[in-house]
């Protein structure tokens, strides 16, 4: 009996730590849960003329904030996503991110352009207020300008669907 | 050729060296005051960086991490306290910034894990010595 007990508690104590660590290791998507999550959005970057007069419409509506670039190979193969989502009346910030503004605008006309209101970040210093650590991120936005969820990546139909029913009120889907 | 290889090995390291440090210097243009120097490199050291997470800021030639340099060199020359830095990073990036996790219930188990393991381990080793018991359990099969 004694002799039981000495072999099993510590294969049971074994298994439990490796156990701990497999499940530890499953956070593998890199999904760091951003500090600003609760938080009122950090100020973006300063709007040219044309973005200025759109800016007062997405006042009080949840919006999305999208940190990309044309130098971005990600932030390609989530813009189909972002043009669907564009298309059902769900508001995207484009924050253009160290980007040249010619290639900027080549990519859009280009490939489409999902944004409802484009801003420059040239220097990427906006991008450090808002914590993201490489394009593409996206930030959802409540209608209290108030940083609801954050994905690092690419935007994909799951995070679509998650985030309907807050981006789109009052349509039922 | 084999005493040559690791001089040639060494050159090599040093030269790799050298162009990795002037890399590292570009964007620091802001200059600051000897103690200042050695408080930024302790906090570079201090934050990790985001884009490849095993390296430091101070390591990684990441743009994020030539940026994020930039930034811990400018508060210190606006005399930012180094805890007002690492706030600032923190409030951005959370605790992963800090290769330094702050205590909290979150990384409880973390920092207070070891030490419980090494506790229950001695407690269990002495309990051994003390009763005896296992040299002769030892024996007898």
């Amino acid at each position: 009996m004694t002799k039981m007990a000495r072999f099993s508690v510590p294969a049971l104590l074994l298994a439990l730590l490796v156990g701990l660590l497999y499940v530890g290791m499953q956070d593998i998507d890199r999904s760091l849960a951003s500090p600003l999550i609760g938080l009122p959005a950090p100020a973006l970057p300063p709007a040219d003329e044309g973005a200025q007069a759109l800016l007062p419409e997405l006042d009080g509506r949840p919006h999305l904030v999208n940190f990309w670039a044309s130098w971005c190979l990600p932030c390609l193969e989530e813009h189909p996503i972002l043009m669907r989502m564009a298309g059902e009346g769900i508001p995207i910030i484009g924050v253009n991110y160290k980007d040249d503004p010619a290639a900027a605008e080549r990519w859009l006309q280009r490939h489409g352009n999902p944004f409802a209101v484009i801003l420059e970040d040239r220097r990427g210093s906006f991008a450090i207020d808002w914590g993201v650590y490489g394009v593409p991120e996206t930030y959802v936005v409540d209608a209290d300008g108030v940083i609801r969820s954050k994905r690092v990546g690419v935007v994909d139909r799951a995070f679509k669907e998650e985030h309907r029913a807050l981006l789109l009120p009052g349509v039922d889907g | 050729m084999r005493r040559v290889l690791p001089l040639l090995l060494l050159a090599f390291c040093a030269a790799v060296g050298v162009a990795a440090a002037n890399t590292a210097e570009l964007p620091e243009s802001v200059a600051l005051s000897e103690r200042d120097e050695a408080r930024y490199e302790r906090l570079v050291q201090e934050l990790r960086c985001l884009v490849c997470q095993n390296q430091s800021v101070a390591e990684s030639n990441a743009p994020l991490a030539l940026d994020l340099r930039r930034i811990v060199r400018r508060m210190l020359a606006e005399g930012h306290s180094d805890r007002e830095i690492k706030e600032f990073m923190r409030g951005r990036y959370g605790d992963f910034v800090l290769y330094q996790p702050p205590f909290n219930a979150v990384t409880a188990l973390l920092w207070v894990g070891p030490a419980v393991l090494l506790l229950v381990a001695f407690l269990l080793w002495w309990r051994r010595l003390r009763t005896g018991v296992v040299v002769e359990d030892d024996d007898e099969t």
